[in-house]
């Protein structure tokens, strides 16, 4: 057994909530992060999240629970006030959700270009200690995922983590399935430890922010008898933003063919079709992408015999720009 | 007193140009980025039109795109067990006629299409999809082959190929080439256990208008059919996600998909190259065969072997197919 880590907070467990979507791997940085506190911190632990079914571009979060070896974690439910919070994607700082319960000393970790400081922030008590990491950037660099980077932060944020155990953890976790990803996990690791930017006065708010609970908005008091779907078609109503893990097609429309290939390849409808010229070359002609609704599969890009969709790296506010609504009466 | 049911005449299409702009399949359904089977739905939604009921069999194609009283769907679309899709759209059929013979509802029997994949077609779904083709009724049901359990964590199914690395068939010291059998293969059950059936084809998201025209060549048939559509799935078969439809692709071209439609007995092969790629290229592509030796690869290279072997004479390209690249 090692040596006993202690917490920076005595009475009460340290806990962080990882927010990410189906992935990009924040099921694993948890399960590797309470490992190394179980295993080689001598620290009680756990560890669990939440997502859906088994499909890539949903949220998940994970919640880690650290406390001192002689007290049991008997809780497992949710971490509704985080001493930490990890952001894997930046779309997520839209939803307010993300931020809920926060401490008003605790630590907001965020993945973001270099320079990055989106308004959202505002939200952040100005207590809080906010942390940029451009996790995306280094781990397509080091070939490795966003997990091991922001693993890396934490590790940086917080020095009693001990980075050295946890990256152990880290390499035990992929030395068997994944021998190759070593390394790579190592360097990233190694970056987002070094590599991240602490900023100050982003927060406005003052004290601890409130613990949401979701209200959905169907539920055993308000949904139809019988599982009828009211709305058929309603999923229109949902933003798939947050699905997109860092590229999106950028459209041309001066090298456009108008063919029709892309949309014979996009499972997601998100091109939206005008009319074209009465009499003209084109009956229908392709005018844009709705960004709300694209995953970024790039398989348009792909398919476009006329290089009239090209795969760019997503800068926040890039997809609002370019986007043409698709049903521009409803949703806007 | 029987009453003449109409059924609906939907044309053939033979060009891009011509591929109905209506969607009845709409976006903002949680499916994974570069889904091979929400591709096949939004294809057979636009083939069948407005006048449609969809029956969604448990699957990926109902969890990931169903959540909570939310559907894509614009048509009616009702949920299944995964056991029990056949019996459902028997149901439906059934009962619509009877609307139709009282007067209650007027017009042209609505498509009925069951949305089932591999497990709720050919593994758990099997007695009621069999029983649906033994009595002959007027449904389409479909077949989305991803090869796999997928939406609870890509647990081996009938179809899965041999060597596949699932959640069940893990590759290990035991045994070192993960799934050890080879697959079902649906459309010849059908075909062979089922005297009620007219129309049976295999379709592929590589070929989108083919797709669309065997979906409306099957609902234009009195009686069942049944179509068998393989979609890639990027996240159980560990492929990059812009490349579902070349995967689709290279699986006809090294013979591991076949395309053919079977009518009234007779085949009719499709895409048949004059010379097959070899099964490595198809492989090497998906991380779920990955840890494949030499040897398991030699294996599965004569199992397709084989199979191609059995194929009969080729026949020309009914419509024309886009051209990538």
């Amino acid at each position: 057994m090692s040596q006993t880590v202690s917490l920076p907070n005595g009475n009460r467990f340290f806990e962080i909530r990882f927010e990410s979507i189906g992935g990009l791997g924040a099921h694993a940085a948890g399960q590797v992060l309470a490992t190394a506190a179980v295993l080689k911190m001598g620290l009680n632990g756990a560890h669990f999240s939440s997502y859906g079914s088994e499909k890539k571009g949903s949220l998940v979060r994970s919640f880690v629970r650290l406390g001192p070896a002689d007290r049991p974690i008997r809780t497992s439910a949710p971490v509704e006030m985080p001493d930490a919070i990890v952001v894997f994607h930046a779309a997520l700082l839209h939803n307010p959700a993300t931020f809920a319960g926060l401490y008003k000393d605790g630590t907001f970790i965020y993945n973001a270009p270099p320079r990055s400081v989106p308004d959202e922030l505002a939200a952040l008590p100005s207590t809080v200690r906010a942390i940029r990491v451009d996790a995306l950037g280094i781990a397509v660099k080091e070939k490795s995922r966003p997990n091991a980077v922001l693993l890396g932060t934490l590790c940086g944020a917080f020095p009693f983590l001990g980075a050295e155990k946890v990256l152990e953890a880290l390499s035990e976790e992929f030395a068997g399935k994944h021998p190759e990803a070593v390394a790579s996990n190592e360097s990233a690791f190694r970056r987002g430890a070094a590599e991240f930017e602490t900023l100050q006065g982003v927060g406005r708010a003052e004290g601890d922010l409130p613990i949401a609970h979701a209200e959905p908005a169907w539920g055993y008091e308000t949904q139809p008898i019988g599982g009828i779907i009211p709305e058929p078609g309603n999923t229109v109503w949902n933003d798939l933003s947050v699905s997109r893990t860092g590229s999106l097609p950028v459209f041309n429309r001066e090298r456009c063919i108008h063919c029709g290939l892309c949309d014979l390849v996009c499972p997601d409808y998100c091109l939206t079709w005008g009319d074209g010229e009465k009499g003209g070359r084109f009956e229908r002609e392709l005018m844009g992408v709705d960004y709300r609704y694209c995953k970024g599969c790039l398989r348009c890009v792909e398919s476009c015999p006329a290089s009239a969709m090209t795969k760019k790296a997503e800068t926040p506010g890039l997809a609002d720009r370019l986007r043409v609504p698709l049903f521009p009466d409803l949703i806007e | 007193m029987t009453v003449a049911v109409r059924t609906q005449n939907l044309p053939q299409i033979k060009l891009i140009r011509n591929v109905p702009k209506e969607e009845y399949y709409v976006p903002g359904h949680r499916t994974c980025a570069g889904c091979g089977p929400a591709l096949q739905y939004k294809l057979v939604a636009k083939a069948a039109g407005p006048n449609t009921i969809f029956l969604g069999p448990t699957g990926c194609m109902y969890v990931a795109n169903a959540s909570y009283l939310c559907t894509p769907y614009t048509v009616p679309w009702m949920h299944t067990q995964i056991t029990n899709a056949g019996a459902v759209a028997s149901g439906v059929e059934a009962a619509y006629r009877v609307l139709l013979r009282k007067g209650k509802r007027t017009g042209e029997l609505p498509n009925i299409i069951v949305m089932a994949g591999d497990g709720g077609t050919v593994d758990i779904g099997l007695q009621a999809m069999s029983a649906m083709m033994y009595r002959g009724h007027d449904a389409l049901f479909i077949c989305y082959d991803n090869e796999a359990y997928a939406n609870t964590g890509i647990q081996t199914s009938p179809t899965t190929p041999y060597g596949a690395n699932t959640t069940f068939t893990p590759p290990g010291s035991a045994i070192p080439e993960g799934k050890t059998l080879f697959p079902k293969d649906p459309p010849q059950l059908v075909i062979g256990g089922h005297p009620a059936v007219k129309y049976v084809a295999t379709a592929s998201v590589a070929y989108p208008v083919d797709l669309i025209n065997k979906v409306r060549k099957a609902l234009n048939v009195q009686g069942p059919t049944f179509l068998h559509i393989h979609a890639p799935c990027p996240k159980g078969w560990k492929f990059d996600e812009a490349k579902t439809v070349e995967i689709a692709r290279l699986a006809i071209e090294t013979g591991m998909w076949n395309m053919y439609e079977w009518e009234n007995g007779e085949y009719r092969y499709q895409f048949k190259p004059k010379k097959y790629k070899p099964v490595r290229e198809y492989v090497k592509l998906q991380a779920r065969f990955a840890h494949l030796s030499e040897a398991h690869i030699a294996k599965l290279q004569a199992f397709v072997d084989a199979k191609v072997k059995a194929l009969g004479i080729p026949v020309a390209t009914p419509v024309p197919t886009p051209q990538m690249h």
